[in-house]
């Protein structure tokens, strides 16, 4: 017997005298389905006029599933951890470059914080075709730079280094703040970016 | 109709043809389908907090195939020339998406109702913001049709509605707009509850009835 099929025909308001009317069965088989329908999850008693037992049917149990969002790689991979405000679901599969470029344009202190433990495992080609396209490639540069001074990370190739040097980037990291660092001014000249985290911030990733 | 499989679909095809991210809210039977509440809905509707951003949707719509049409609810917008705030109709064969900016006919969007939301759907660039049940509740107050009756009482059943969320936001949805939200709330609470047996407190009822007769009578003396 598929359930499924059966909860389509009798979807919504029913009573078991109006399933018995539709499906053309007996009061004892209407009951039985209905405890079946019960049983996986696609039926909901309530009472309605007269104490009437109603049962509401869908045939639809709440679909989980999709892939990582931004939020479940940075959890993934990244020693600082994040609790997203919403239930963040992605109905598309982003690579860990995708989810650093995310972050960054979240444009939320806490999210690009968490996110620079990425770049450990970062393919840089791939991270700097994404930051080109989004014309951040210094702020990333700048941020790489900034959390290789508090934890080892692999090292960036020369070439990429200088291809990031020359790219545009946005002037401050987080715009709505216009925040500076007190601590890392001389990543700020090099990079001609403003770095909104200063040597506490970064702590997180010594713990 | 559309049911959820297809409105997944439709969503991907617009996140991955649109060029900049892209944010809108989604609401009525499109939100429930995504909170598991219903099976398919009759029209899509999207709110978008931005011009520009509902510019690019219609764009990739009409590209696919999608028309803009007028609708009769909306004829009263069309008597304004350029309101910024008259809504979209998109329709094919089969599917009608109608695009709202800001305000879904007298209903505001407000910081509130974004503060509401939990749960957020990504389709590559169009990031979907689901609008919370009982904010669902309160737009379907507005309208006259049995269906929204009934995926309102489905939505009382499914979610422990916070029942004092929605008579505050009917209260500031009056100070934003001409319409008495809390008389539509009433009759339309009291109608769940007597003809469709919802489970809503008496007390919530009651409450309501006097901000309501308070709320007319302000109106009557102006």
């Amino acid at each position: 017997m598929d359930y499924q099929e059966l909860a389509k025909r009798i979807e919504g308001f029913q009573t078991v005298f109006s399933v018995v009317k539709t499906l053309n069965i007996n009061n004892r088989t209407a009951i039985n389905y209905l405890h079946e329908l019960k049983k996986r999850g696609y039926l909901k008693v309530s009472r309605g006029r007269n104490k009437i037992r109603m049962y509401y049917i869908k045939p639809f149990i709440k679909p989980k599933g999709g892939y990582p969002s931004m939020y479940n790689i940075i959890n993934k991979y990244s020693k600082v951890k994040l609790t997203p405000r919403y239930n963040y679901i992605s109905h598309y599969q982003i690579s860990i470059e995708e989810a650093l470029i995310q972050a960054l344009n979240s444009q939320d202190f806490r999210t690009i914080l968490a996110s620079l433990g990425l770049f450990n495992y970062v393919n840089w080609s791939k991270l700097y075709k994404l930051a080109k396209k989004e014309k951040i490639a210094r702020n990333v540069g700048v941020l790489y730079d900034l959390i290789r001074k508090i934890i080892k990370i692999k090292k960036m190739d020369k070439r990429t280094r200088n291809v990031l040097l020359r790219s545009e980037g946005k002037k401050y990291i987080i715009k709505e703040f216009k925040l500076k660092s007190k601590d890392f001014g001389d990543l700020e000249k090099i990079w001609k970016v403003f770095i909104p985290f200063n040597k506490e911030d970064l702590a997180v990733y010594k713990e | 109709m559309i049911n959820f499989e297809q409105q997944l679909e439709l969503f991907k095809f617009i996140g991955e043809n649109i060029e900049d991210k892209v944010e809108c809210l989604v609401i009525g039977g499109s939100a429930m389908m995504f909170y598991g509440a219903k099976t398919e809905t009759k029209d899509v509707d999207l709110i978008f907090m931005k011009s520009s951003d509902l510019k690019k949707v219609k764009l990739i719509l009409e590209k696919s195939g999608y028309e803009e049409k007028t609708l009769n609810i909306f004829k009263r917008y069309t008597l304004v020339k350029k309101d910024i705030y008259k809504p979209i109709w998109m329709q094919n064969k089969d599917t009608r998406i109608d695009l709202f900016f800001k305000k879904v006919i007298c209903f505001w969007i407000t910081e509130n109702i974004l503060n509401r939301i939990k749960e957020v759907h990504e389709f590559k660039n169009l990031i979907i913001k689901v609008i919370s049940p009982e904010d669902i509740i309160l737009l379907k107050c507005a309208t006259e049709r049995e269906k929204d009756r009934i995926d309102a009482f489905a939505l009382t059943k499914t979610f422990n509605i916070n029942w004092n969320i929605i008579i505050k936001e009917s209260l500031e949805q009056t100070k934003l707009g001409e319409s008495i939200f809390p008389v539509f709330l009433y009759d339309f609470l009291l109608e769940l509850k007597e003809d469709l047996k919802a489970e809503i407190p008496s007390n919530v009822l009651k409450e309501l009835l006097k901000i309501s007769e308070k709320e007319l009578e302000k109106k009557l003396r102006k």
